[in-house]
Formats: C-alpha cells, structure tokens, sequence
C-alpha cells in the first residue's frame, strides 16, 4: 500500500492524554469529539477537532465533515471499543484503507469473534447468543456453557452489565438486564484462570510487538468490590511468549492485518492460554502510558500512525524495574475534596496520575463497570513486590484524601 | 443478470412489497419488538437499531449475513437514511449517495446547501448549550437537528417564558437543537417523483394549519390544489423544489418537500428523500393514481419508471387529515370513517391514543382522505370529519 501523503488521519475515540499522543505520532490529526451539553473535554489546546453530535456515529460524522469542506481524510483510528466498527464503515465509505466493517465487527461483536476464533482451534469459553426476541433460550444457554457462566452484552464496553450468574434464575436476571438495554445477550462458560492482557500492533497480518500484564483480580472481580490493577510481566516470562503466539492465532483468525490491539486471556492452573476478547484499539486505563514507560513506544501514536499507512519498528529498548497501573477509588456520592495532583505524583513510584473529578462531580459506584473509576495512577519500581505495596499505597492516599458527600 | 439483493433498514411493509414486486429479495433490518407479518417475502434481522450502522452490520453478522452480498442498501424511513447510506459506501453496494442522505437527513447540512443555491429559507443557527438561547432575536423555530414528526418542534417568541424554560430543558438533554427564524406563512407541502434530477411528478398541498399548529391542538390536515387552478403556484413550487432537489443531490427518487407561502414569495422549509406521513401518499395515490412506493421501489433498484400517469391524474381533488380520538376515548372504526360522505380511504388504530397528539403530527388514532368538488370544500369536509371523529369516540 502507498499511503497518501496529505491530509488528516481521523480519530476516533477521544481519550485523556491523548494530545501527548497526537503530538508523539506526528501526523496531521482530526479528532472527532462530542458536540452540545455532552462536549469532551479531554483534548487539549491545538489539536483540531470535529465536534459530533454523537462520535460514535459514522452518519453524524459524515454529516459534520460536509458541514466542513476541504477536509480530506487520509485514514481513520479508533482508540476505544465503541470507535471500532463506526471507524471501519468511515474507512468504507470515505475510500481509505484500513480494517474493514467485517473484520471489525469480528473484532468488536462478542459472538461472532468467538466463532471466528474457536473455528480456528484456540482454546475459548463456550458462548451462547440468546436474542431480545428469544429470553426462553436462557437455561438451554446455561446447559451449553456449563452451569456457572458469565452474562454480558455481546457488545459491552468495560465490563458494564457483566454478570456472574450461579444459576439458570440469575443468568435470567442477568439476561434481561442486557435485553432492557437494548442488546443481544451472550451467556459464557466461567473461565477460572488468572486474567491477562497482551497489548501490541499487527502489521501486514504479522504481530510486530506485544506487552504482556496480569491483572491482579479477574476483572469481573470489580463487580464485588476488587479494585483493577494490571502489571507487566517480565520480557523473558513464558505467558509473555506464550501470549504473542496466541495475539498471532487470534488476530489471523478475526483477519485484523493492520492496527493496534488489546486481547485478554486467562491462564488455566495447567499453563494453558484460553483466549478471552481482543479489541482492534488501544487498551484503556493507563495500559498506554504503562507499556510507554516500560518499552518508550505510545500505542495511540501507534494507532493513528498505521492508520496512514505508516510502516513503525518495534522498540528496541526495554526499561529496567516494574511497571503496573491501578484504579484509584473513592466512596460514591459527590466530590467535595480530592488530593492534589502534585502530591499524588510525589508518592515514591508515581510517574502519571489522573484524577478527572473535581469538586461537585459524582462519582459513580465503581463496581458497576471497569471503565468506571475515580481515577488512575501508573508507578514503577524496582521488582514486584515492591511495585504490588506502592501500588496499595497510592491508592489508599487517594482514597483517604478525596472527601465525599454520600447521596441521600 | 441476477435478481437484486436488497437491504432495507426499518420496517416499511409498502417498500418491502414493492421491492418483492419488482424481483428483489428483501432482508429487512428492525427492532427486536417490531411485529413482521409471518407472510412477508423479506428475510427478517433484529436489531437494537435499525439507524445505527454499527449495529446494522454486528446483527447482519450474528445471523451469519454477508454485508458484501447485497447490491443495494437502502430505507424508505426517516431516521436509518444516512446509515443505509454509509452501509451502501462501504460495500459499493447501490443505495442513496452518502452526502445526499446527509443533506436529507441533517437540517443544518440542508439549509447551508440550499441557502448556497441560492433559494430562500430561513436563517438556522446551531443550538448546543442553553446558553445559546441568550444570543437569538427575535422569534424563532426550535427544532432537532435530526428530528422528525414535528416532535420537540415549536416557537420561540421574545418573552415566552414558558417556550424558554422547554428550550433550556431540551438542550439540557444534551440532544442536537437548532434555531429557525421564524417564517410568517401558509405552510404547504410538495410531493412526487424525481428521475435523472428531472421531476416528472409533483402535487402541492396546503395544509389547514401549519405543522407547528399541532403544538395548541392545530388540526393536522392538507388539501391538495390542482394544477388547473393553481398554475402560478404549481410553477413557483416545481422551480423551488427542483432547485431544492438539485442542491441536496437528490436525483432519482421521491420527495416530500415543505415551503411557506409568504407575501415575498415561497420560502422553503425542509425536504426529505421518502413518502410523506400521515395520509399523504394514499392522497397521492388517489389523486395522481402513482403509487409513491413503487416509484421509490423502481428509483431505488434503479429501475425505469415507464408508467405513465393516467389522464385524468391530478383532476380528482382530494385531501388528507388526522383523526384524533379524546384522550382515553374509543374511536369509531375504519368502517364507520369509511362511511361518511366523500372518504376514499381511512385507516382506524383500534384502542386509545398512546400518546398526547399535541407532541406530535404523527400521533393519530387514524388518518382518512376524502374527496370534494374543490378544494375549499375538501378542507371543510376534513375539518368536519375531524369534528365528527371526537364526537363518535367513545
């Protein structure tokens, strides 16, 4: 492919910090934002922007670049889930190259990427799809995915609606709470393995780099109170190899040939890999800034660079020490006081913090979603045990420090 | 060559009909709520959205079909326009050109276009914030950016504390707005047939009150005007809506145009790339004999409109109005519409009203045409059948 030369890449999927990434990528950016009451305010000064009624929307996007003339558009990058498949239809219909409709639908539709990827011989929970008009295929799904299973939209973002359900009755529960949203439910077998991810691009259908993380407590955890943390293995750990082949298997098999990815997975007390998810888009939390710190390479850069057709080089670099990212958390109800900022980044192992509440903002239950936090901090430190005790430490500051007001 | 493989986003029995009629094979995308006739040609997908592409395309691949299979992708309703469109681009599948869908569906994207061309609307400034409210002057239209239905459409006067407080509520939902100068005029309606950028059918309306009438009960009824007595205006609202069609793009297809009659001339409202609500396209039918959906089934598939209009087309005179029980209140049954003097047709939704009608000119216990010698008599036979309706409910 010959990438164009002029014009902007389009990006999908606003995210804090991410005009430190623009800037990093070097490559004349349009960045589609929220219009209205529901404006973003993540993107700083000097980035230009599209504001949309609703970003997500690849008509609402179409309409606002006609609003726009002499905008040409020379590729388009999604940095969350929900970018993912309304950047593949404005590739489609703008004429620019990159992951297609199908094959980002297979990336982004829990039950078709299933499929995709147990077709091809890996290692995956059972899934069953059970459809608003068909509740009455509740316990049949149970049946199929082993009795204890997990219930989740097949188009969830961050764990939001996910449930573990014991029996058919509360799978029902969990069923319907998906349908009263409007979403097609999947019901999957429980996998019981230690939660990882494995973040990294794919160019040409080969995998050109991968960083590999253990979340301390599965995800789904969150929804009993479990706070999300996520540390890198080291380079020369088995999962970390054993992670990159599987990052290979999945991404030939959802036919993803260009673009950055974030894939889960879970590692059986036998050693084996059993695929979770994979998003064709950065990871979220401070899973950029964490594998930043470690390898000196940003995945949004990344992102938005192969989005035009860039050709980019794995780091050659590894940082010493350990690196992990944690949630920080505060009580529900609004903010009256939160620490500062500076303070937080003067704990010992701090390098980024984020605390977007201020003053008045509510937080919300962080249990209900693992894209719902209070905030985020990324520290490093010389080994794991060390990092695992900073890591407690920053998020107890934060914690004790933000005062709120509970709702009545 | 093979049979069309048409996409159809949003249930619209007459489209799917039409499209069947003409040899295409129909997958429907709808609601996962929406009741399908267990006899309909078309391939049922459910989907939490038929105007949301994305989801479009995860529920087409949940039921294991191809996006890439189907030479056409196309809606015959209001809100999944531009998502048939984007779908259509990015398949290269055939279907309404993405920046004419846009221009149809996005009021602020038409009004720039079709001021560009140089015809007369009014002015219309974005709404994003309640704090947009302070800078209008004068009275204004408050209305969605991608509405339709008149829904969360009304006046702004200087001083209407009440209009205020609604405007500041609706923008405070975050929800896109926009401001409209307000036109002082009779709103009318035009409606037909477009092939090759050339119309070839058009009727004019005018209704009884205009649409933002139905705000204060306003009765939501048109009249069509024969060309034989109205040639001036015939002439005034083929040269607009011709201008109007070619600025958005909008070559073959059917149209459902709104104008103002003002005393400076008509002043155009907005324009849509489908059938009208309410009544209109049986008004059409019985008026013109051109079914507005088979020539919206032969634009789509790109197929020729040989037909050509009976002779007497446009002679009958004919009106359509909505028929509006009190609230909690039976109405009468088609049967019984269909029985007073001059109805052609009616169609009667059994059981109360779901919602307050004064939200919006598509909430209706029903809709009727009727027929007269003229058209000053075809609005007095609306206004009557109108009044006769909330009597006979029950």
């Amino acid at each position: 492919m010959t990438p164009a030369t002029a014009g902007h890449v389009l990006v999908v999927g606003s995210k804090p910090g991410l005009t430190d990434s623009l800037r990093k990528a070097a490559v004349p950016a349009l960045v589609v934002v929220g219009d209205g009451a529901a404006a973003d305010r993540t993107v700083g000064p000097g980035v230009d922007v599209l504001p949309v009624t609703d970003p997500h929307d690849p008509g609402a996007v179409l309409a606002a670049l006609a609003r726009r003339p002499g905008t040409t558009v020379r590729g388009v990058a999604a940095l969350d889930e929900r970018s993912v498949v309304p950047a593949a239809l404005l590739r489609s219909a703008l004429g620019v190259p990159g992951t297609s409709p199908q094959v980002a639908i297979a990336c982004r539709d829990k039950a078709v990427q299933k499929d995709a990827v147990r077709a091809a011989g890996l290692r995956v929970a059972r899934a069953e799809l059970v459809a608003p008009h068909e509740p009455h295929r509740v316990a049949a799904a149970v049946d199929a995915c082993g009795g204890t299973v997990v219930v989740k939209p097949v188009d969830g973002v961050g764990a939001h609606l996910t449930t573990l359900a014991r029996t058919t009755a509360q799978a029902g529960d969990a069923v319907a709470r998906v349908h009263r949203a409007g979403r097609p439910a999947l019901v999957e077998e429980l996998v019981t393995g230690a939660e990882h991810h494995v973040d990294g691009w794919v160019g040409d259908g080969v995998v050109r780099f991968t960083s590999t993380a253990r979340y301390r407590d599965n995800v789904l955890a969150v929804r009993s109170g479990a706070v999300v943390r996520s540390v890198l293995l080291p380079v020369e750990h088995p999962v970390q190899r054993a992670a990159t082949t599987l990052a290979q298997d999945a991404v030939t098999a959802l036919g993803l040939r260009t673009g950055v990815f974030h894939l889960e997975f879970f590692v059986e007390p036998d050693g084996g890999l059993v695929f979770s998810e994979c998003g064709a888009r950065p990871g979220g939390g401070f899973i950029t800034q964490t594998v930043a710190a470690r390898y000196g390479v940003d995945l949004r850069a990344v992102a938005v660079r192969l989005a035009v057709g860039e050709e980019v080089a794995a780091p050659t670099t590894v940082a010493e020490g350990s690196y992990g990212f944690t949630f920080l958390t505060a009580d529900p109800g609004t903010v009256v006081r939160t620490p500062d900022t500076a303070a937080v980044l003067g704990l010992p192992g701090v390098l980024d913090v984020l605390l977007p509440f201020g003053p008045g903002q509510v937080v919300p239950d962080h249990r209900t979603s693992s894209g719902r936090r209070f905030g985020l901090a990324l520290l490093t430190a010389p080994d794991d045990a060390a990092l695992g005790e900073r890591l407690d430490r920053t998020v107890e500051h934060v914690h004790r420090g933000t005062v709120v007001e509970a709702a009545p | 060559m093979n049979a069309p493989a048409a996409l159809l986003l949003g249930w619209k029995a007459p489209a799917v009909r039409e499209l069947d009629r003409l040899g295409a094979a129909v997958t429907c995308v709808v609601e996962p709520a929406r009741e399908v006739p267990d006899d309909t040609p078309a391939r049922v997908v459910r989907c939490h959205d038929p105007a949301d592409a994305s989801a479009v395309v995860a529920a087409l691949a949940r039921a294991d079909v191809d996006l890439r299979s189907f030479t056409h992708v196309l809606s015959a309703k209001e809100f999944p326009l531009v998502a048939a469109a984007v779908l259509a681009a990015a398949v290269r599948a055939h279907g309404m050109p993405l920046d004419t869908a846009v221009a149809l569906r996005d009021k602020l994207v038409q009004k720039q276009r079709v001021r560009a061309a140089g015809v007369v609307t009014a002015t219309t400034v974005p709404l994003r914030s309640p704090g947009d409210l302070d800078a209008l002057t004068g009275s204004v239209v408050v209305k969605p950016v991608a509405g339709g239905g008149s829904h969360d459409t009304f006046v702004l006067r200087p001083g209407d504390a009440a209009a205020e407080h609604r405007a500041r509520d609706v923008l405070r939902s975050g929800a896109p707005f926009v401001a409209e100068t307000f036109v002082d005029g009779a709103e009318l309606h035009a409606d037909g047939v477009v092939r090759d950028g050339e119309v070839r059918l058009l009727t004019v309306a005018r209704y009884l009150d205009n649409l933002i009438d139905v705000n204060d009960g306003g009765t939501v009824a048109s009249v069509v005007e024969p060309a034989r007595e109205e040639p001036a205006l015939h002439r005034a609202v083929l040269d607009l809506t011709t201008r109007v069609l070619h600025a958005v793009g909008h070559r073959d297809g059917i149209f459902h145009l709104e104008a103002f009659e003002t005393s400076a001339g008509l002043v155009f409202g907005e324009c849509a790339g489908r059938a009208g609500g309410g009544a209109i396209t049986h008004a059409f039918r019985l008026g013109t004999g051109t079914d507005l959906h088979r020539a919206w089934a032969l634009a789509a598939l790109g197929l020729p409109d040989t037909s050509a209009p009976p002779a007497d087309a446009g002679t009958t005179v004919v009106g359509q109005g909505r028929l509006v029980a009190p609230p909690g209140a039976t109405p009468p049954s088609t049967a019984d519409v269909l029985a007073r003097d001059g109805v052609l047709w009616a169609e009667v939704h059994p059981g109360p009203l779901a919602a307050d009608p004064r939200t919006g000119s598509d909430v209706a216990s029903g809709w009727a045409v009727v027929t007269a010698p003229d058209p000053a008599a075809a609005r007095a036979s609306l206004r009557s059948l109108g009044a006769w309706f909330v009597e006979a409910a029950r």
